[in-house]
């Protein structure tokens, strides 16, 4: 009875939606791991059209990362795609630099078009929501390779092997030169 | 007065034989009551300890298998006789849950769609994180929603009012401007621990406008099969290999050293006298001396003697 119900709540919400032409979602995404300063930030765009049909002029549109916080490295904060196909997709990638470290608050990207039936959208990506850009230093001490510390380490307790062996090594070569002159 | 003396020692000893009976009397006694409690406390610690079990293996999201149970018998007995059968939490939840149902409804100008943008199928791998998008379309001239909270769970799919696992509650506060869309992710992870079978799967969008009447709507609720994972390097069977190889290798060097230790045996016979010779030179056994720590292997311990001696003489 309920698997009915809602089976035809999924219908009846799709029905009017089916007629409605293009619908557009979209997501924006980060596609790093870890978010450092002064290094690359990767942010993605999908947009699917799950409508009926094509959506064109295509507009998105993204103010989130202002000039005087981030570096755009790659690709355009602001994109066009003349016709998204129903039930196709279209992805976009932007690279950013954060100027420095700290807490931001990643927000949504506008995106504008129009149905086939001449009626102008306006739609909103989700939002990464808010992101902590780590310090360099911090990020390097967390997650680098750490090969000066390495090298510093082998150089200090390099003695604590090497004399115990040395000095084994002189006895060792006086018997053997000992066994040496017997033999001849 | 020796009469008194006898009656007391008489006492006594009664007292005395009697002692071992009152010991085993007593604690039987004890025990007898105890018994009960004992058995009761016993099964209550399995029973605790059983669900403990449950708990941690389940992983926490997982709720216990009690309630995977229950709905088996569900159809058999009747609505009314299984709120009945079960404890009451479980029917309190299920009250609630029916609450909410008749409580909450979608606006008619929220009209929302949902996409899984890493599956193409309704298939879910046990242990994948599965993203979806959703979609709102405020078609409404005036009003403005704001979506409150996104939450999603697994269900019994027999009835959607039994849970099997909960996945996070993302909370919003973002307002659907009117004639907007708005889209958000919401990704999940199924248990790693199910097996192949269909589940009910229901993600709910809850939003409110203005005058804050919350409204609900069950984005995605239907029925998705759960596939296992097919991993094409299986870390259980390398190591199971890993494992089969080094016993074969254990074998081998354990029948390499059996046979050279019966080798070296029929060897270290001889040798055996070559040992006990130590008795013969002071008792000092000169072999584990290394030669060149000698000075004078053999011409020190036979003059020493003659000149002292000679000297003594």
């Amino acid at each position: 009875m309920l698997k009915v119900l809602a089976f035809c709540l999924v219908v009846g919400l799709c029905l009017p939606l089916g007629h409605g032409g293009a619908n557009l979602i979209a997501s924006k995404t980060i596609l790093n791991e870890h978010m450092v300063e002064g290094k690359d930030l990767t942010i993605k765009y999908s947009i699917y059209n799950v409508g009926t049909s094509a959506a064109v002029n295509v507009l998105l549109e993204d103010s989130s990362f202002p000039e005087e916080h981030f570096v755009i490295e790659q690709g355009l904060l602001t994109t066009t795609w003349d016709r998204i196909q129903s039930s196709s997709n279209v992805s976009h990638v932007v690279v950013v630099l954060p100027r420095e470290a700290g807490a931001y608050n990643i927000s949504w990207a506008r995106l504008t078009y129009t149905s086939d039936e001449s009626k102008g959208m306006t739609g909103f990506t989700s939002a990464p929501g808010p992101v902590l850009v780590l310090p360099f230093a911090e990020f390097s001490r967390k997650y680098e390779g750490h090969l000066m510390e390495w090298l510093a380490f082998f150089t200090m307790s390099a003695p604590t092997i090497l004399l115990p062996f040395m000095l084994w090594y002189r006895s060792y070569s006086k018997y053997e030169n000992m066994m040496a002159k017997k033999q001849h | 007065m020796a009469k008194l003396h006898i009656r007391v020692w008489h006492l006594l000893l009664v007292g005395l034989l009697f002692t071992p009976c009152l010991h085993i009397t007593g604690p039987l006694v004890v025990s007898a009551q105890g018994e009960d409690d004992e058995v009761m406390g016993e099964g209550e610690s399995v029973t605790m300890g059983g669900g403990g079990e449950e708990e941690e293996e389940d992983d926490m999201e997982v709720e216990d298998e009690e309630e995977d149970d229950e709905p088996v018998k569900a159809p058999d007995v009747g609505d009314t006789a299984v709120s009945d059968e079960e404890d009451d939490e479980g029917a309190v939840e299920e009250e609630e849950e029916e609450e909410e149902e008749e409580e909450f409804a979608p606006h008619p100008d929220c009209q929302s769609t949902i996409l899984f943008t890493n599956r193409h199928t309704e298939e879910f791998v046990a242990g994948e994180v599965v993203e979806a998008v959703i979609g709102l379309t405020n078609t409404n001239k005036e009003k403005e929603f704001i979506v409150t909270l996104i939450e999603g769970s697994f269900r019994y799919p027999q009835d959607f009012s039994y849970f099997i696992q909960n996945f996070s509650v993302i909370y919003y506060e973002t307002y659907i401007m009117p004639e907007t869309q708005a889209s958000f992710v919401y990704s999940f992870r199924p248990s790693e621990s199910f097996y192949a079978r269909p589940f009910g799967l229901t993600i709910n969008v809850y939003y409110k406008d203005a005058e804050d009447n919350d409204y609900r709507d069950a984005v995605f609720n239907n029925t998705v099969n759960i596939i296992e994972l097919e991993e094409s390097f299986d870390a259980e069977t390398f190591f199971m290999y890993v494992f089969m190889v080094s016993g074969i290798l254990l074998l081998v060097f354990i029948i390499h050293y059996v046979y050279t230790t019966v080798r070296r045996g029929g060897r270290s016979a001889p040798r055996k006298p070559v040992e006990t010779g130590t008795q013969d030179k002071d008792g000092v056994d000169y072999q584990w001396v290394p030669d060149g720590a000698l000075p004078t292997p053999k011409k020190s311990p036979r003059p020493s003697p003659r000149p002292r001696k000679g000297s003594k003489k």
